[in-house]
């Protein structure tokens, strides 16, 4: 049910943007708008998917009583927790990493991957949360699940910019981290994605809510956050490779703490690109009939 | 002639209903033959079907229909949330949902972050938004409260902003869906003043979704009808509202008429056994056989027109001959609240003693009540009742016969009071 937009000239000479809606041809669609649309979408409406983020993102500021303190320290109690336990109770050492410097490597991957299970977690309720937005015109729902993924990054980013300041103190800093923009925008597009899929299947199966938070708790204990992936004895490497978020945060500690090219880029750039095609696929098949269980 | 600006081919929409949503979603992904393996049954529903109109720009048209007609479906597939099945919608324009307002709202937010978020769901950002601030502040009346978070407004106070902010842009295709029901009657019809004054201005196209006759009668000139999922008339409001008031109240009657058929049909204690069934009951001496009110069209109705003669027809019946009956019809409100009681002896008629089968006729030239639903008790006394003692009974019919009370060109807007007061005006000069 892609809009066909053409125009239709008006009497006073205003032309109109002619919009059809018609019972689809059921079955094969055209290609261009698999790989085409997902962007357009996010495109077209990019000045609106910013704003009504941002707005997110005060929400939840002006809901707190520490407010903007929040965003510094959510990763800072997170990376404090992973410290002290691996730190101290366990007592973890690796030959390539001093005290300090390990404790910049669990930050390279932990902040990714609060972005990512902030997204999941609060996006794939997204859709049922605002299923008033079904009807309104203006906004497209597939920004929904977008607008959640945008507005989790606020962790992120002020997580980046600490690990990225602590690197530049040590002198760790490589010109590697160039590529960080490029993270950014694969782990973007995985992200929404993923978020694509599970919002628009969370309308059917409200369970998937539950499902997703324990999902996301696996997920960050075989992730290699507090650990290189070196480190994983041989056998199990390969098991690693069937987790997408081992792609994306091998490159962020490549790209950050290690300074080196990233070796995982290739296989996080396919991942990212094929997860953001199937999660639209999905999400725009489902969207017809939402309005339905919202 | 321009292009319409809506125009809707012979859609329709049909609803495959699964036992569970699951399988929806699955039958949505393609996976149409995994159900049929498994045995999953669906059931087709045709929610809308053949409908076709057209909306001319600058257009005001009304839908109304209800609940379950399919007037939401054939919105939702104008604005594009439902695919329609078969036909083809056609929207010429921007065109905006109306369906809710306070999209975006934060309780959290000042009045005038809400506005940028309301805003920046409508996709107004940067500076068209801060240009747009001033007149929703001026229409909304709150500009003393504006940087106050809106978790202190009122309930008024925040659809007022809401609503504000939510018409602040007008589209060139404006669905409005019932939302001027919400909130306080003043609110509604303030807000429906604001949406005829800006949609006048601006040469909107608007399609008014609404069961509310009235508000459509205020808001448009054309009205279309859906019943049962397809166009039932389309024409100039007044004379589709007509027909549309002439079956709700057809149906009003058989619902009526049914429901007074059930408590008629619940078992009655043999006369003369003094029932003391609490709705009805009396010595049995005479029985009330039926009860029924007439009017200029049927002898049977449930529904009678203010300001209009009719009449009110009890059978009554008495085995043995009994002196000086007293008749009684005495019409309750829905609050409890006694709104008329005719009393009559039978003496005052001309009938001191009755016996065998008789009909007492209350003979209304033209009725003084309101419009609104009323519930009547029909009795047979043996003395005049005072005030606080119920006399003895022959029977008792209390509160059983419904009845309703219409105006006769349909809904007002105008409030005229439970008694319609018969009056005369004057002004004068000095």
């Amino acid at each position: 049910m892609d809009p066909v937009r053409s125009a239709g000239a008006s009497a006073d000479g205003r032309r109109l943007p002619l919009k059809t809606m018609a019972a689809a041809p059921s079955g094969i669609r055209g290609w261009h708008s698999i790989f085409f649309e997902p962007f357009a979408v996010l495109l077209r409406h990019r000045r609106m998917l910013f704003r009504t983020s941002l707005a997110d993102v005060r929400a939840r500021i002006a809901a707190s009583a520490l407010g903007w303190i929040w965003i510094g320290l959510y990763p800072l109690l997170f990376l404090g927790a992973y410290a002290l336990v691996y730190l101290y109770v366990f007592q973890v050492r690796f030959p390539a990493y001093g005290g300090r410097d390990y404790v910049v490597l669990i930050f390279c991957g932990l902040v990714p991957f609060l972005w990512f299970s902030e997204s999941l977690a609060v996006g794939t309720g997204s859709v049922v949360a605002n299923g008033n937005l079904i009807k309104n015109t203006l906004f497209p729902i597939e920004l929904v699940p977008a607008k959640s993924v945008l507005a989790a990054q606020a962790t992120f980013a002020v997580g980046i910019v600490m690990v990225v300041g602590a690197l530049a103190a040590t002198g760790k800093l490589s010109a590697w981290v160039t590529l960080l923009p490029l993270l950014w925008f694969f782990q973007f597009l995985l992200t929404v994605g993923v978020v694509w899929a599970t919002s628009s299947l969370c309308v059917f199966v409200r369970d998937l809510q539950q499902i997703i938070g324990v999902c996301l708790l696996l997920l960050m204990m075989v992730s290699p956050i507090a650990f290189p992936a070196e480190a994983v004895p041989e056998n199990l490497r390969g098991w690693m490779g069937l987790n997408p978020l081992y792609y994306l945060i091998t490159c962020y500690q490549d790209v950050l703490i290690n300074g080196r090219q990233p070796a995982n880029l290739l296989p996080l750039g396919i991942i990212s690109f094929a997860a953001f095609f199937v999660g639209h696929a999905i999400f725009s098949r489902l969207k017809g009939v939402f309005a339905d269980y919202v | 002639m321009s292009d319409p600006a809506l125009e809707l081919h012979d859609v329709g929409k049909r609803f495959r209903l699964f036992s569970r949503p699951g399988l929806r979603a699955i039958d949505a992904l393609g996976g149409g033959w995994l159900l049929r393996g498994m045995g999953a049954t669906s059931r087709e529903l045709w929610a809308a079907r053949h409908i076709s109109f057209r909306v001319e720009r600058g257009e005001r048209v009304g839908l109304i229909g209800r609940n379950g007609a399919g007037k939401s479906t054939t919105l939702k597939m104008i604005i594009g949330t439902l695919t329609p099945t078969e036909g083809r919608v056609e929207v010429r324009g921007r065109i905006q949902a109306l369906m809710e307002i306070g999209t975006g709202f934060h309780p959290e937010f000042t009045g005038r972050q809400n506005i940028q978020a309301a805003l920046s769901y409508q996709g107004i950002t940067g500076r068209d938004a801060h240009a747009l601030e001033p007149e929703i502040i001026d229409f909304s009346e709150l500009a003393e409260f504006i940087d106050q978070p809106v978790k202190t407004y009122s309930a008024g106070m925040y659809a007022r902003l809401a609503f504000s902010a939510a018409t602040a842009v007008i589209p060139d295709v404006l669905v409005i869906d019932e939302i001027l029901g919400a909130g306080d009657a003043y609110f509604a019809g303030k807000c429906l003043d604001r949406m005829r004054d800006l949609t006048e201005r601006s040469g909107t196209t608007v399609l008014f979704v609404s069961h509310d006759a009235s508000a459509v009668q205020v808001l448009c000139q054309r009205c279309i009808w859906i019943e049962r999922g397809t166009v039932k008339e389309d024409g100039p409001t007044l004379s589709v509202l007509k027909s549309y008031a002439t079956q709700v109240r057809r149906d009003e009657e058989a619902r009526l008429r049914a429901r007074d058929a059930r408590a008629a049909g619940e078992p009655r204690e043999s006369p003369g056994s003094l029932p003391r069934d609490t709705s009805n009951y009396g010595s049995g001496a005479c029985t009330i056989e039926s009860v029924e009110l007439e009017d200029a069209d049927s002898s049977d109705a449930k529904i009678v027109l203010a300001d209009r003669p009719c009449r009110v027809k009890v059978r009554v019946f008495a085995p043995s001959p009994i002196s000086n009956p007293v008749f009684v019809f005495c019409a309750y409100l829905p609050s409890g609240l006694c709104a008329m009681q005719l009393v009559v002896a039978g003496e005052e008629c001309g009938a001191p003693e009755i016996s065998g089968s008789n009909r007492v006729e209350f003979v209304i030239d033209r009725l003084v009540l309101g419009a609104g639903e009323y519930v009547a008790s029909v009795a047979v006394f043996e003395r005049m009742p005072r005030l606080g003692a119920e006399p003895r009974a022959y029977h008792v019919m209390d509160r059983s016969f419904h009845f309703k009370v219409e105006d006769e060109a349909g809904p007002a807007r105008v409030e005229r009071g439970v008694c319609r007061q018969p009056f005369r005006a004057e002004v004068h000069a000095g």
